[in-house]
């Protein structure tokens, strides 16, 4: 069907839409930390810049996986209009812990999967999302996000210990 | 689980894989009108290359060349306005010197009025034929 686009049939275009519009917004809804505007907004220039770039598109990665590393270049490009440099993402572990559970909002943080992913450190976030709530491969994530795969391994264990540990503590509070 | 997660996986590591898979699934997200917002966009692309592609060699050289005598006779209108405006300009200095109307030391105004009047000129010249 990609070969059809890329020769400019927009119908076949429009199916490629249809069959990945849901994964590549839920991406970028969980990149933008459920801003699902911008999210979109993201999604709609993903999927203008495929368009344009299918023609060069030669089939050697899963459509998919190269709609993923668009969406990321347009999340990544956002990120520097605000003033974030990308290397920062891979800078490692400078966000704090969630707050202790003796504190008002412990517990309420806890409750909630998203505030604990948004809480996390933005490259083991970054890893999570790609790698467990988008199911891609370590393979396919690093070449998603153009990172060596050692390092994405590593964030994403990481990441996993630090959810976990959390989601316990959660689950312990409960059955109290 | 991808083959490459399995060997280093546990059941804990299993259940937290589900449990964020399950909280976002991908299919849940209902289209809303994304895919026509986007078709639009790419829709409006074609539409205008299309149009540039329609312009035939033949018809994109007559416009560059209209462009370019556009241009000249343009550039052509202002160096004859500040020409005109410039004689005019010494003309009525020297024919006022001449009847004595005022001190020829004080010719040259007249001759700075015409070069102003011809600036003018030459400027809405330049605006007015776009």
């Amino acid at each position: 069907m990609w070969r059809r686009a890329a020769a400019g049939d927009t119908a076949a275009f429009e199916r490629i839409v249809i069959t990945h519009q849901g994964r590549v917004r839920q991406q970028l809804r969980r990149l933008c930390r459920g801003d699902d505007a911008l999210a979109d907004d993201l999604a709609q220039d993903t999927f203008v810049q495929a368009w344009q770039a299918l023609p060069g598109f030669a089939g050697q990665s899963q459509l998919g996986t190269w709609l993923y590393r668009i969406a990321w270049r347009s999340y990544l490009m956002h990120q520097r209009k605000l003033g974030r440099r990308p290397d920062e993402l891979l800078a490692g572990d400078d966000t704090p812990d969630l707050p202790d559970a003796s504190t008002p909002h412990g517990p309420a943080l806890r409750l909630d999967l998203a505030q604990a992913l948004a809480r996390l450190p933005e490259a083991q976030r970054v890893a999570i999302i790609h790698c467990e709530v988008l199911a891609l491969s370590h393979d396919e994530a690093a070449a998603v996000l153009g990172w060596p795969l050692g390092t994405l391994k590593s964030h994403v264990a990481r990441g996993k210990a630090r959810l976990r540990d959390w989601l316990a503590d959660w689950q312990d509070e409960v059955h109290r | 689980m991808t083959p490459d997660q399995a060997p280093d996986s546990t059941p804990s590591d299993a259940a937290l894989a589900a449990r964020l898979r399950s909280a976002w699934p991908a299919q849940a997200l209902a289209d809303g009108g994304f895919t026509q917002a986007v078709m639009a966009r790419v829709n409006a692309q074609v539409q205008a290359r299309r149009a540039r592609e329609q312009l035939s060699p033949q018809q994109a050289r007559l416009w560059a060349q209209r462009s370019q005598t556009q241009a000249g006779h343009r550039a052509r209108q202002t160096r004859q306005a500040l020409v005109w405006g410039c004689m005019l300009g010494a003309a009525v200095g020297a024919a006022g010197s001449a009847l004595g109307a005022w001190p020829v030391g004080a010719a040259w105004l007249p001759g700075l009025g015409g070069l102003i009047a011809s600036a003018v000129l030459a400027w809405s010249v330049g605006n007015l034929e776009v």
